[in-house]
């Protein structure tokens, strides 16, 4: 059975989340670490997170909300929409079936080859 | 035995051939930078904690060892700095997290038994950003031992996540020291710092003992006072480990000393350093005059297009969050010290899987892209960073509006698990140091410290101290 959060009710999320869209966009966490050259300027974020990206919020609201406050899962929201809009980025490269993921799957108990 | 203050600030390889000539005493030399480690460290919140004890232990052992004419190598009796998610049996390992500060592991790192066993003297365990900042943080005050703070002017951080290796081997705390990068650890904090940090090859050195963050972009890397020293360290610390699958047989080979000098190629990564800041530029461009006296520069380099940021945000997203996911879901991320970090485990919780795979799935053709094109030169340059280091106090995308270094350098070398050397070049505003970064092939480790060596052997920045 899923966690019910105690302190963030569905409605007061929906509420922080219209706030949290007139406020700008925290960096996402690869370029807050310096990860591919740090960006200092602000990303403007006009619009309100998306809606995938407030459903995937609202699966943090259930599962870890108890542990949360309204203004973070304001927060959980504008990054999980930058980081869909990554997702689009990397989708946007063109891969065939062949393409696999690069790490090696081997088996035996040593977990790689000698 | 008594010490010049210049003496702490002296290279691993100076300070080698001192002690190896008995010039030096390997305790006096260990005893001179406990005391600066104590005096200075918490100035520029640099320690979680100084191994004093074993530091002497080790210190004495080294002596004894080197006058009865058993010498090591050129880490034998230089005392050393580890970022603290190395493990070290008995002492306090960290990882720079409040929820952490009391774990102590029963066993040593890898590296850390290979120096000990190379003679080098730990000295301390070095400040870190915490979990080496996995969970996004966007501000200096990053560690439970609060900002790392660069000698050079301590109102200013000292990069991150190897916050601490950096301001030590900078302020001549440790002969040099050992930092991580997951994807611009040491390359931040060296170049904000002003020393030489070399980020190795992926699976040169064995990551056995240190904390995880990310399992297909953690690596350990030396961070010293010259890139001769980051060659010797890298000597020590490389190789095989069976206690890391991921690690391999490949020994660091330095160039052999008399070696026929011969033209190097080096290319300019085309837009990397246009809208910097205009100190970083003029820097950079004095750097392209000092490499064309002794290479050929190829300039307007493109550098393969692909979404570098998201991919590496994706894959230290899904696997920190695995990593750290007793962390998250006990509820204890919120006492940790940046607030986007007490929330940031729980975005990264939601990584999609398929997003994982597909990040994962580019990094076969981005490897290929970049192989290609770094086949075609021994190394590229670009800006180390885009400006000098951000101040304490604000969220960092407060600071340096409009700036950009360009290309995601950073996010493509460590996705394709390629070195990196940073090499100080300078100063910019409020007196910050800057540096460029020499990027190239996997396993080109020797190139780079070759051609750093080089530059060095023709500029100062390396030798320049700052005001502790």
């Amino acid at each position: 059975m899923p966690e019910r959060s105690p302190v963030t009710s569905r409605r007061a999320f929906a509420r922080t989340l219209a706030a949290a869209a007139a406020a700008p966009a925290l960096l996402p966490a690869a370029a807050a670490l310096g990860q591919a050259a740090p960006t200092p300027t602000p990303v403007p974020t006009p619009e309100a997170p998306s809606s995938v990206a407030e459903a995937l919020t609202e699966v943090v609201r259930i599962r870890w909300g108890k542990h949360l406050s309204g203004e973070q899962l304001g927060d959980i929201a504008k990054a999980l929409d930058g980081r869909l809009k990554g997702a689009e980025a990397m989708k946007k490269v063109k891969l065939t079936n062949a393409d696999e993921p690069d790490v090696v799957f081997t088996a035996g108990p040593e977990g790689r080859p000698s | 035995m008594t010490l010049e203050e210049s003496d702490f600030f002296l290279s691993v390889q100076q300070l080698s051939q001192k002690i190896k000539s008995r010039q030096l005493s390997p305790v006096a030399l260990a005893e001179g930078y406990l005391d600066r480690l104590e005096r200075i460290g918490p100035r520029l919140g640099a320690v979680v904690t100084v191994t004093r004890d074993l530091a002497m232990t080790e210190a004495k052992a080294a002596e004894a060892e080197i006058a009865a004419g058993k010498w090591r190598g050129p880490l034998h009796g230089i005392p050393y700095g580890a970022k603290d998610l190395l493990a070290t049996k008995g002492i306090p390992t960290t990882w720079g997290a409040a929820p952490f500060r009391d774990q102590v592991f029963d066993y040593d790192a890898t590296v850390v038994t290979k120096l000990r066993e190379a003679g080098a003297v730990l000295v301390a365990k070095l400040a870190m950003v915490e979990l080496a900042g996995g969970f996004g943080y966007n501000n200096a005050d990053a560690s439970f031992t609060g900002p790392g703070r660069t000698p050079w002017n301590t109102d200013f951080w000292s990069g991150g996540s190897s916050s601490g290796p950096g301001a030590a081997t900078a302020a001549g705390l440790v002969g040099f020291s050992i930092g991580s990068e997951t994807s611009g650890s040491i390359v931040t904090p060296a170049a904000f710092s002003g020393v030489t940090g070399l980020r190795p090859t992926y699976g040169r050195v064995s990551r056995h003992g240190a904390m995880a963050l990310c399992w297909t972009l953690d690596k350990l890397g030396p961070m010293c006072r010259s890139a001769e020293d980051c060659g010797l360290v890298l000597a020590a610390i490389a190789g095989k480990d069976p206690m890391d699958a991921t690690s391999v047989n490949r020994p660091y080979r330095p160039a052999p000393s008399g070696a026929k000098p011969r033209r190097w190629k080096v290319g300019v990564i085309k837009g990397s350093f246009e809208k910097t800041q205009p100190e970083v530029r003029k820097n950079f461009e004095e750097s392209l005059k000092v490499l064309g006296s002794f290479c050929d520069v190829v300039p307007d380099v493109e550098f393969p297009d692909f979404p570098y940021g998201p991919a590496v945000g994706t894959i230290v997203s899904a696997e920190g969050a695995s990593a750290f996911r007793d962390l998250v879901e006990s509820g204890r991320a919120k006492e940790l010290r940046v607030p986007n970090d007490r929330w940031g485990g729980y975005a990264a919780s939601m990584t999609l899987a398929v997003d994982y795979i597909q990040a994962m799935r580019l990094r076969a053709p981005m490897k290929k892209a970049l192989d290609a094109l770094y086949a075609k030169v021994d190394a590229l340059v670009s800006p180390a960073r885009a400006s000098v280091s951000y101040p304490i106090g604000p969220d960092f995308d407060k600071v340096y509006p409009g700036i950009s270094g360009g290309p995601g350098v950073i996010g493509a070398g460590n996705l394709a698990g390629q070195p990196a050397l940073v090499v100080p070049n300078g100063f910019g505003e409020n007196g910050l140091p800057t540096a460029f970064q020499f990027t190239g092939r996997a396993f080109s480790d020797e190139t780079l410290v070759t051609l750093g060596t080089a530059v060095q052997a023709r500029t100062e920045w390396h030798r320049k101290r700052p005001p502790v």
